[in-house]
């Protein structure tokens, strides 16, 4: 019993401190990764002069927006701040009340699952603020910790993986060759997909109703803009027809609770607006080919036109 | 409360340091922690179903106690309201507006009107279970088969036995009742295979089940439009998901019962090296196959009286079989399918023209090809299984043959690594006692490595999303 009890103890120990380890001790990845493209977008941040035109939100964004086209329309350099979704929103907009300057204007695009549960992030926020840009802990506070305990798990596990390069991840990152730090232009937008044959999507569906509590999370931040000076308009995400038609119940919820939150000056149209054919899609529900970045950037500019009218 | 889950953990550790160190002076003390702890345990998901065990638990008591010592004729009132309680409440919950709403379709299919009212009620998790074990107490005492227990603790703790109470494997009270009353001392060696045997159902669960969920979830919702190949890989990892989500689990909660010293039935042995539909189905939840065998199939006449007797009851058997899986007209396809299945090879052996195709002693290669037809087929039929309706069953099929072929993304193919571990993994262990049992000949340092590289795994695709797919049942 007392042997059985000691080899417990020590084999518990030994997996404890394995699973600890990837937290506490940064294990570099690969300078190409594309969560290396933060340090690149933040750099271009810091270069410009205030009255810029900021775009928040996961890779919806960036497979979804010609920065250049907007920064024509709009007379404004243009940072596509956008990166992966996972990282939650909670971070991009903490982390952007950093480099927030008076008389800069946000756009806030994220994906509809920010509104479900991936609003603290996911194991892919571990991995930036550990491994890619270890001051950003500092941005996660104690409770922000507590909702990411989940992802604690796999987290430590992906990185053992990834360091004996079984990390089926990275490996699909590599084979589809578009998730790559050097694919992103000078704004931000990724361009590596340009060009290249769209694969097949899946039809998704949003079940359920928007978490108050997330778009209450975007309401603060409007918030904090004002009081720096800066503006905030919110536009709906890139979405497939058929994911749409799937998803009609949390939809017509999530408009009527963003119609309730926020002044009609400060969304950029209506959720159908950016509802476009399956065909115009990459290779998930977000990402849009080179032709539909075209189509959502000029709806976009469309949109922003109004909005200054009526301003 | 998942097996799965971090309050899963710290409730059993919890439990398993109580139940060890403070509770063995006496079986009834113990017995009585058990029955509290499994009723927690239970509560954690809703605290008002746990009325529908103590009611049920309750009447199956009496009603034994009642039939004890009295001739059969003057038994059966007393089974009739065990029967018509548990089955009464199965239907309530699982089956009424399931059979609400066939009526209806039926009757508006005949041009009549009509209106039921449904019950939209939450389905209680494990209901099926836990009915199908009490059943079996109350049907043996009847039979004469089994003494009616007269300690009420002992009793109440064996219907909710948390191990096993949302999703079995259904244990028959003359296996484990006596497990209730005799005492247990801890095993350090039976400790180690426990644990490695909850370890192996968690890498099954997590590591491959939980991997392979959103493939099938994503291939199942897109039916009408995705590609042969991706419907192909979607039917493929389905297969895999529910073997290894159910096996895995049971191979938890056979751990974790071992562990506090309870000895749980095996409800898996490798079910896809099976050559055979026969030996499929005796290796495949072997609880719930065993339950219908001798509650259902023989009642009905089994084998003994004619072809058609026979075949008529295998088929019943196998539609309420499916029909227990869930309130929807694909289990009972599923179920029917799987019954005539086996009927070529019931009519073969009944001629005694050929041995049992289970038994028959092939090439390698015969064996193998065996192996691999009985494989694709359940792995069609499963389609029924997973799929909302039939008319979407039978649109993914058709679709599996007639869509186009692309080659799906890597991310799709991946799991294919894990499965292959997984299936080199159980033809290893098909050769040893108990799962993941590693050779004491191998060096400590060695078994110690594969162990944390398994733990490491699961924390690897660790979710908190995916849940077991038959605590739904």
């Amino acid at each position: 019993m007392k042997r059985f009890k000691l080899k417990a103890i020590l084999f518990a120990g030994i997996l404890t401190l394995a699973l600890a380890l990837p937290i506490v001790v940064q294990v570099p990845i690969d300078e190409e990764n594309m969560l290396h493209a933060y340090t690149d977008k933040v750099n271009r941040l810091q270069r410009l002069d205030g009255g810029r035109l900021i775009i928040i939100g996961g890779s919806n964004v960036t497979f979804g927006i010609n920065s250049s086209e907007l920064a024509q329309a709009t007379g404004r350099p243009v940072v596509n701040m956008g990166l992966h979704a996972g990282l939650g929103l909670k971070f991009s907009m903490d982390d952007m009340l950093r480099y927030v300057r008076k008389g800069d204007v946000l756009i806030v695009s994220p994906e509809y699952q920010q509104f479900k549960g991936m609003y603290y992030g996911r194991d892919v926020l571990l991995i930036m603020v550990s491994d890619v840009v270890p001051e950003l802990k500092r941005l996660i506070k104690p409770m922000h910790w507590w909702r990411l305990r989940n992802d604690l798990l796999p987290y430590a596990g992906s990185t053992y993986g990834r360091l004996v390069s079984f990390d089926f991840k990275k490996a699909d990152h590599a084979w589809s060759s578009v998730y790559n730090r050097s694919n992103y232009n000078e704004e931000g937008d990724m361009i590596g997909h340009h060009g290249q044959q769209a694969k097949y999507v899946l039809p998704r569906k949003v079940v359920g109703l928007p978490v108050v509590e997330h778009v209450e999370g975007m309401v603060a931040f409007r918030d904090s803009l004002k009081n720096r000076g800066a503006a905030f308009i919110y536009s709906f995400p890139s979405y497939p027809k058929t994911s749409f038609d799937r998803s009609q119940k949390f939809m017509r919820a999530f408009q009527k609770q963003l119609n309730s939150s926020f002044s009609e000056s400060e969304i950029l149209g209506n959720v159908e607006d950016y509802v476009f054919e399956d065909s115009l899609f990459f290779n998930t529900v977000y990402h849009l080919t080179e032709e539909g970045k075209k189509l959502r950037t000029a709806q976009m500019i469309e949109d922003l036109q109004t909005l200054d009218t009526s301003n | 409360m998942y097996f799965n889950s971090f309050e899963f953990f710290i409730f059993f550790l919890g439990t398993l340091f109580a139940y060890w160190y403070f509770f063995q002076r006496t079986i009834t003390s113990r017995n009585l922690f058990i029955l509290a702890a499994s009723y927690l345990f239970y509560a954690y998901w809703d605290w008002r179903f746990l009325s529908l065990i103590v009611v049920s638990s309750a009447i199956d008591f009496v009603a034994a106690k009642q039939m004890s010592g009295r001739a059969k004729n003057e038994r059966k009132p007393w089974l009739v309201l065990s029967l018509f309680t548990n089955l009464g409440i199965l239907f309530t919950f699982k089956y009424f507006d399931f059979f609400a709403e066939s009526a209806k379709a039926v009757l508006s299919g005949l041009g009549m009107e009509a209106s039921f009212t449904t019950l939209n009620v939450v389905l209680p998790v494990g209901i099926s279970f836990y009915t199908f074990q009490t059943l079996s107490y109350t049907i043996d005492v009847y039979r004469g088969k089994l003494a009616h227990e007269k300690d009420p603790i002992a009793f109440f703790a064996y219907v909710s036995f948390f191990p096993q109470l949302v999703a079995g494997p259904i244990e028959r009270a003359g296996r484990m009742l006596p497990q209730f009353k005799e005492i247990h001392s801890f095993n350090p060696t039976m400790a180690v295979k426990a644990l490695r045997q909850i370890l192996w159902g968690l890498f099954k669960k997590v590591a491959i089940a939980d991997q392979v969920a959103d493939i099938v979830n994503h291939s199942y919702a897109g039916y009408s439009s995705a590609p042969a190949s991706v419907l192909w890989l979607g039917a493929f990892y389905f297969a895999i998901e529910i073997y290894c989500d159910f096996s895995g689990y049971s191979d938890i909660a056979i751990g974790s019962a071992r562990l506090m010293g309870f000895r749980l039935s095996e409800n898996f042995r490798y079910p896809y090296f099976a050559r055979s539909f026969r030996e499929f189905w005796r290796r495949w939840h072997i609880s719930l196959s065993t339950w219908f065998r001798d509650y259902v199939y023989i009642p009905l006449g089994g084998s003994r009286k004619g072809t058609l007797r026979a075949v008529f009851s295998l088929l019943l058997t196998f539609l309420l079989s499916g029909l227990w899986h869930g309130a929807n007209w694909t289990f009972v396809a599923w179920g029917g399918l799987n019954g005539l299945y086996l009927i070529p090879g019931m009519l073969l052996r009944r001629k005694a023209k050929t041995r049992a195709l289970s038994t028959s002693k092939g090439t390698f290669l015969n064996s193998v090809g065996a192996v691999i037809l009985v494989f694709v087929v359940t792995m069609l039929t499963w389609v029924f299984f997973r799929s909302e309706s039939l008319s979407q069953a039978v649109e993914y099929l058709q679709n599996m043959f007639l869509s186009d072929w692309v080659i799906p993304p890597y991310r799709k193919l991946s799991p294919l690594y894990w499965i292959a571990i997984l299936f080199a993994m159980e033809w290893f262990m098909s050769k040893t006692e108990k799962p993941f049992n590693l050779p004491d000949t191998w060096h400590p340092i060695l078994r110690w490595t594969l162990y944390l590289v398994v733990c490491l795994s699961i924390a690897r695709f660790f979710t908190i999303y995916h849940t077991f797919i038959y605590f739904q049942f």
